[in-house]
């Protein structure tokens, strides 16, 4: 046997052997999301939710608003409320870092911005088995807003439907208790 | 282009034309109106009208042209004074004018030129059309935000050019270095880096040519964008006075056909209003002044039979008050009599027979679907839309319909709409380093105020500052926002600005920490979210990209300052604290006066002779006057005579107060109307009761 064959013999061997591109086994059970974190937790929201991701621009604080919201920024030319996701949700807002990010969620022609931690790019789950959120979520305060949880390498992947917090009435008291009495 | 072609476009030229100089005859003829021996209309009507009749011949319309031709002739007989100039001409030149506007409405297409195809094409126009075309009101609400994303992205570039001017910076820095060091390297290890130097100093040079060029041209992009912002603005808005011709019309005609004497006064129309809520609105004005005419103006013999003069008023307001437009028709007609409301509201089931409702709710219920007093509804104003799809289409537009009636006096529509999607210039303010608007047109005067002043004003129970005669309560902005409640004043800081409102039911002065400058920005809405936050009328981007929120400082200063009054418990006597003009030579009394009449609210502006006290009648309208009798350069009575001889001022009640008043000085007293003498000194007690009764009776 020739050098030459024998090198074909190898890359025959190599081919039946390998691992097939993971664009093969896509299935219908595949779930993507974006990913992010809040609060030192894992969260994902599906795709289609999230228009785009905005880096941690200037935001203009309004005030007498509750201390979850922002304030306004500007996406291209438009006004962009933005809400503190931790701060809506437990009360208390994270201190924006460098890798702060806001989520820009299209609700019925209507743009919001959710300011969260990190934003760690698309994820992806290979059928694995949604699992109700309460049994492994120790912060409750985010289970209205939750429609289960992934689990990879033994850390859950919340599932957060940002539709479940702009349809909440607290959404929209932005004013804060301050000024809440003063208006009687 | 054939005959035929041709005469189509000339007709369509002159149509367009026509309906101008009718339009411009139309507004001449509320000149007139106002004032009958106005000889300057005559020629003006008589200068359209020819116009009118040239083109008309040119076109072949005999109809019109005859007719302009005789209103051209007889307003010549006017102005050359054969025929008296009274209001039979002018109901004459009127009806003229009527008819040409129907023989003017007969010949258009049946569907009125809107859209793009039915334009005048420029090709075959001469060039008086030329500068008009009609254009799709989404395609420029496109290129609008086209525009906006432009300018942002123009901006978001400018960020990085300056980036890469402080990298190139960086590397003259570092080349510097390097050059230095170089020098360091004995002769002998001489590594021929020199030219490489040399090279890169070079590079850094054309660099900084490179960004020079670059900021240039984005400093003339950023010229012509906002002049094109300016312009794409512009498109959307039209004066609101263009829509009044229509309205004065139909308010003649529907007079004509019902009988009614009836003058359309049209007040302050100036200003803009976005095109669209204006189309949306003329449908609504024009029911209202049917409404006004139907049910509001009597019969000319009823009105003499009541007493009131025999041609009714109708007015047209348009002003700005703070963030909205306001648009008031107002009639001098019956009002409405809440009985038949509470009668017609009862068959119809919305409140019981045992509901107590005041005035102000049952004229409310005009506004309900389905309601109308068909008894008295004619086919006049029973023909267009009701009254609750006045209110609907006011609501659809973000505004509000309000409806002030008194029986036998006259009826008061107001329609207020916010202006939010217009254009308007604002004052960006700088409260604890945050950048705020606040719309020019809602501040009166920016004054600037002694830091040292500010701080013993600030520490009064109540913080008023006199400017102009006007008293304002002061409040820091930052307090009325809930942000910071005490300004922090800076060291060295001799000054600071504030910015007085004159508001309708009171005035305000806001302290802020500094000014930034005043721009042209565009309010867009702050989103759902804000619904319950009335205390911003929206926000806007600067060209530098960053969100301003804009202010409703109406809402904001009648919070901070309206309510903060009721929580102290001061009595509040009126809405609108009356105004004491003190007329006094000694200066302790008209001190000692001021500060008791300001602790009980009034508003006080002194004068120390009756000199003083005429000088100050020109700036103000006091509701009541305290006058001494004895004082240099014009005593009391002579002061008294003048302000009864003006009729401005005739009725202000006058109390004088004086040492001894014989019965001479009465009796010459009361031939003046003066209502109450007092003796000197005063009684506080019965000083604040003749007053508080006085103000009662006005």
């Amino acid at each position: 046997m020739g050098s030459f064959e024998t090198l074909l013999n190898i890359e025959q061997n190599c081919r039946s052997n390998a691992a097939s591109i993971p664009r093969q086994i896509i299935t219908e059970k595949d779930w993507f999301g974006i990913g992010f974190r809040s609060n030192n937790l894992n969260f994902v929201c599906p795709m289609g939710f999230v228009s785009e991701v905005l880096r941690w621009s200037e935001i203009t604080p309004v005030p007498a608003g509750q201390s979850w919201f922002r304030g306004m920024t500007n996406l291209r030319g438009r006004l962009l409320p933005v809400t503190d996701l931790q701060g809506f949700v437990t009360g208390a807002s994270h201190a924006a870092k460098p890798l702060s990010r806001i989520l820009v969620i299209s609700s019925e022609k209507v743009v919001f911005g959710f300011a969260v931690e990190h934003v760690l790019g698309i994820e992806r789950f290979f059928g694995e088995e949604i699992k109700p959120a309460n049994s492994i979520l120790n912060i409750k305060e985010y289970l209205p807003y939750l429609q289960g949880a992934f689990e990879r390498d033994h850390q859950p992947w919340f599932i957060l439907n940002f539709e479940l917090i702009t349809k909440t009435s607290e959404f929209y008291h932005i004013l804060s208790a301050r000024m809440g009495t003063a208006n009687g | 282009m054939n005959t035929n072609d041709e005469n189509e476009t000339l007709l369509k030229i002159f149509l367009e034309e026509a309906k101008d100089l009718l339009d411009a005859v139309s507004a001449t003829l509320q000149v007139w109106s106002k004032d009958l021996n106005n000889k300057s209309c005559f020629a003006d009507l008589k200068r359209d009208l020819h116009t009118l009749k040239g083109g008309a011949r040119m076109v072949n319309q005999p109809a019109l042209s005859s007719l302009a031709h005789e209103t051209e002739s007889f307003c010549e007989s006017l102005l050359a004074g054969g025929i008296p100039a009274d209001r039979q001409a002018y109901e004459k030149v009127c009806a003229n004018q009527d008819q040409m506007v129907h023989i003017l409405e007969g010949l258009l297409p049946p569907k009125p030129v809107a859209s793009t195809e039915d334009s005048v094409k420029p090709e075959s126009s001469p060039d008086t059309v030329n500068d008009m075309i009609r254009i799709r009101s989404d395609l420029l609400e496109k290129l609008n935000n086209l525009s906006i994303e432009s300018n942002i992205t123009r901006v978001n570039m400018g960020h990085y050019v300056d980036n890469f001017n402080t990298h190139i910076g960086e590397i003259a820095r570092l080349t510097k270095s390097l050059q230095e060091k170089c020098r360091l390297i004995p002769k002998s290890v001489d590594l021929h880096v020199n030219s490489e130097i040399v090279g890169l100093i070079n590079l850094n040079k054309n660099l900084v040519q490179v960004h020079g060029n670059i900021d240039a041209l984005l400093s003339q992009q950023s010229r012509v964008e906002m002049e094109l912002q300016d312009r794409l603005v512009d498109t959307r808005m039209v004066a609101f006075s263009s829509v009044v011709p229509r309205l004065s019309r139909i308010t003649r005609q529907i007079a004509a056909e019902l009988h009614k004497k009836v003058d359309f006064t049209v007040l302050d129309v100036e200003g803009e209003i976005d095109r669209t809520v204006l189309e949306h609105l003329v449908p609504s004005l024009e029911h209202l002044l049917r409404n006004a005419l139907d049910h509001g103006i009597e019969l000319p013999e009823k009105r003499l039979l009541s007493n009131k003069p025999e041609i009714g008023n109708i007015q047209l307001r348009f002003f700005r008050m703070g963030n909205e437009a306001c648009i008031e028709i107002s009639d001098n007609g019956a009002g409405i009599d809440p009985e038949v409301i509470r009668k017609k509201a009862i068959k119809l089931g919305l409140v019981s027979e045992e509901t107590r409702l005041t005035t102000d709710e049952m004229i409310r219920y005009i506004m309900e679907p389905g309601f109308s007093t068909s008894e008295v509804i004619s086919e006049i104003s029973g023909r267009g839309v009701g009254m609750d799809v006045v209110n609907t289409v006011v609501k659809g537009l973000g505004g509000n319909l309000a409806i002030e009636s008194q029986l036998g006096q006259g009826t008061k529509f107001t329609i207020r709409l916010p202006f939010t999607m217009s254009v308007n210039r604002a004052l960006l303010v700088v409260v604890q380093g945050q950048n705020y608007g606040i719309l020019l047109s809602n501040i009166e005067s920016i004054i600037l105020m002694n830091v040292q002043e500010i701080k013993e004003v600030l520490n009064l129970t109540t913080p008023v500052i006199t400017h102009n005669d006007k008293v304002y309560q002061l409040k820091y902005l930052g307090d009325a926002l809930s942000v910071q409640e005490k300004p922090i004043f800076v060291d060295m800081q001799e000054n600071m600005p504030v910015l007085l409102f004159n508001f309708l039911d009171f005035n305000a002065a806001l302290l802020v920490d500094s000014l930034a400058g005043s721009q042209e920005i565009v309010v867009q809405t702050l989103g759902p979210q804000f619904k319950l936050m009335d205390i911003f009328s929206g926000g806007t981007l600067l060209s530098d990209g960053s969100v301003v929120i804009i202010l409703d400082v109406y809402t904001i200063a009648a919070r901070a300052i309206k309510n903060g009054n009721e929580k102290m418990e001061v009595p509040v006597i009126t809405k609108k604290p009356a105004v004491v003009l003190v007329v006094d030579d000694s200066v302790t009394i008209r001190t000692v006066t001021k500060n008791f009449l300001e602790r009980h609210k009034f508003m006080v502006v002194t004068a120390k002779d009756g000199l003083e006290a005429l000088e100050k009648l020109e700036q103000m309208r006091p509701d009541i006057i305290l006058l001494d009798v004895e004082m240099p350069r014009m005593d009391g009575f002579q002061f008294a005579e003048k302000v009864r001889s003006d009729a401005q001022y005739a009725n202000i009640p006058i109390v004088m107060i004086t040492f001894c008043a014989g019965d001479e000085q009465k009796r010459h007293a009361e031939a003046l109307g003066i209502k109450k003498f007092m003796g000197k000194p005063y009684q506080e007690l019965e000083l604040l009761e003749t007053i508080n009764a006085l103000l009662g009776k006005t």
